[in-house]
């Protein structure tokens, strides 16, 4: 019996294991490996992670990320969790569309820049920093 | 370079964790691969808690020399009081035919999860759960900001999480001299080779077989969930690092629990002290599962009559949760939103909750995709495990299996997520994992011939009775402690390990 629990337990496994093993390489051992391969996948932008953190490098610290996201959209959402990530050590703030979110109590002016993850800006708004089809940062004030 | 930085950090933790191994008395002889799985987990334990409590007072370059030299010299101490026996390990006894195959196998395996851990990227939690209070204790001179932990904006990614994993994330970034999302994902195939080695040890301490603990361990592998999936052991999330730590808090405790105890057991129920009491430093679950291992203490404690004395080994656990919240509520910690505060008024508007949440469960025990049969063999093993084993050990360790997944699927009537399906179909995979290595045990305890049921209440083997050493050949009692026959000094010797 447990000579067929076995045989079974293998022929259910092995498959979804070895099919992994075969689809996957070592392509990036990087820094960011993660990070970018994240970015690649939700924005199509290589080297993401480096450029993100540039960006953000050149907005003054203090300042506030405003990121707006909808939380109905998981890419989007998902994306907005990786610029809060990248955007260390600027504090962040979610701004959720979906739920009707706003920027609550922010001050205008203690605001670096609005990222919007797959997320049309205001057509008013000039246009920011665009880091593949699907985000786009727009610098509220100038740079350091 | 990289390489060698890794070397020095694996060490540094591996030194610093053999320091545990003190308690054991002078004689246990564990095989190197027990010793080195216990080193690891209990050095990862105290480096993470060197680094945040030396962080009060001390930044980079100070605080990982700080570190380092604590590491270093508890290495040496145990060296030094161990002896000659600490400085050359007891190597492996010589295999059989069937456990030199499987072993080769479980080699193999642990290659591959090397290999898979190299191909795949941090999961999401992995990296924003977990290495993002690495990234940024790093970038803060190697202490957690503040202001990350009351940064509302950062609160989906827990700053209330405990540091274990991050810190541990963070020790090799000190001796890399930067942050790297890929050498960082290194400590996680460590942890499947320390489970693995766990595993098999503690099998073969509880059956007197060796090969069972092979068997079993080397097709735990074949489960996607743990090899592959989405929180599996490669992706950088704190679960599975969990599981290995709750496997060897509750596989000594089996290990301390023979009907007649006359101390020579105090071994095993210190090494499942310190691994209970790091358990809630791992994650969040993780005081769950101290709550049920301690639990599962006292009872031993109370049934074998042992000293009220031991109850005190449930203290530094104590003082882990306690201590963790009190830093929390001091730095005014954000919490993330994902339970409502427990009472009965939300405990009745939502017990609605419950079938549909048990129903998810079972499909979960049925998901064959990510688990293939491992759960229908383990509740077929568990119900072979009471008819064998009956006793307090067997109650316990069925006890420590479905106590969790119970604790766990109550908790979801508390979900704050808008649907909590979502939260229940996102997690519990995850979950279900904590218990899959003891699950494995038992598997492997069912696996071992002979024992059938007798008019006496069974006994594990390696029960601390003389009738049931007794019953066991020499080399079977040379496989349960993993040394050559020619080293053992007596049956008492046997019996400590």
């Amino acid at each position: 019996m447990w000579v067929v629990a076995i045989v079974s337990f293998l022929a259910l496994g092995a498959p979804a294991i070895f099919r992994s093993a075969a689809r996957s390489s070592i392509q990036f051992a990087g820094p960011f490996h993660s990070s970018d391969s994240f970015l690649s996948f939700a924005t199509g932008v290589n080297n993401g992670s480096e450029r993100l953190i540039a960006f953000f490098g050149s907005l003054p610290s203090s300042n506030e990320i405003l990121i707006v996201v909808r939380d109905d959209d998981q890419r989007s959402a998902f994306l907005g969790m990786l610029v809060a990530y990248l955007a260390w050590p600027h504090p962040v703030r979610i701004v959720n569309l979906r739920n009707g979110g706003t920027p609550g109590s922010a001050k205008p002016e203690s605001i670096a820049a609005v990222a919007f993850c797959r997320v049309q800006p205001p057509s008013s708004w000039r246009r920011g920093e665009r880091f593949g089809d699907s985000l786009e940062i727009v610098p509220t004030r100038g740079t350091k | 370079m990289n390489f060698l930085a890794l070397l020095g950090a694996i060490a540094t933790i591996l030194g610093a964790g053999s320091v545990f191994l003190l308690l054991l008395p002078p004689r246990t002889r564990l095989n190197i691969a027990a010793q080195l799985a216990l080193s690891w987990i209990f050095g990862i334990g105290l480096v993470s808690v060197l680094i945040w409590t030396f962080g009060f007072f001390a930044q980079v370059p100070l605080l990982p020399g700080l570190v380092a030299t604590v590491c270093v010299a508890l290495g040496l101490l145990t060296m030094k009081v161990r002896g000659r026996s600490a400085g050359r390990f007891q190597m492996l006894r010589k295999l059989r035919p069937i456990e030199l195959f499987l072993g080769i196998v479980i080699a193999f395996e642990i290659a591959f999860i090397f290999y898979f851990s190299c191909v795949h990227t941090l999961g999401g939690d992995g990296l924003l759960n977990w290495e993002i209070k690495a990234r940024y204790a790093y970038a803060n001179a190697g202490v957690l900001p503040a202001t990350y932990l009351h940064d509302a904006g950062r609160a989906a990614s827990h700053p209330e999480y405990p540091l274990a994993i991050p810190y541990t994330e963070l020790w090799l970034y000190f001796w890399l001299g930067d942050t790297n999302q890929f050498w960082a994902k290194t400590i996680f195939p460590l942890f499947y080779a320390a489970g693995i080695a766990l595993l098999v040890s503690t099998s073969s301490r509880l059956t007197g077989k060796t090969w069972p603990g092979l068997l079993a361990s080397s097709l735990y592998f074949f489960i996607p969930q743990i090899s592959t999936e989405t929180g599996s052991a490669v992706v950088g999330y704190a679960d599975f690092p969990l599981s290995v730590f709750y496997l060897a808090a509750m596989g000594n405790l089996l290990c301390a629990c023979p009907k007649h105890d006359d101390g020579r057991n105090d071994g095993a129920f210190a090494i499942y002290a310190v691994a209970l009491a790091m358990l809630p430093w791992i994650k969040r679950e993780g005081a769950i599962l101290w709550l049920i291992g301690a639990l599962c203490g006292v009872l031993v404690i109370w049934r074998r009559k042992k000293s009220p004395a031991y109850l005190l080994a449930l203290l530094p656990g104590l003082f882990v949760i306690a201590g963790w919240h009190f830093y929390l509520s001091q730095m005014h910690a954000v919490s993330s939103s994902d339970f409502m505060p427990v009472s009965l008024a939300v405990l009745s508007a939502n017990i609605h909750r419950l079938g549909p949440i048990m129903s998810m469960l079972f499909s979960e025990f049925t998901h064959i995709e990510i688990w293939s049969l491992f759960w229908p063999a383990a509740a077929l093993a568990g119900g072979f495990f009471l008819y064998r084993f009956r006793g307090i050990r067997a109650v316990m360790l069925i006890a420590t299996i479905a106590a969790p997944i119970g604790v766990y699927g109550g908790a979801y009537i508390f979900s704050s997520w808008p649907d909590y399906h979502d939260h229940v179909a996102l997690s519990v995979s995850r979950l279900f994992m904590h218990v899959a290595p003891l699950a494995t045990l038992m598997i492997s305890a069912v696996l071992a011939p002979g024992h059938m049921r007798s008019t006496e209440p069974a006994t594990f083997p390696l029960a601390a009775s003389g009738s049931s050493l007794d019953v066991q050949p020499l080399e079977t009692c040379a496989s349960i402690a993993g040394t050559r026959i020619e080293e053992m000094g007596s049956i008492e010797e046997i019996g400590s390990n």
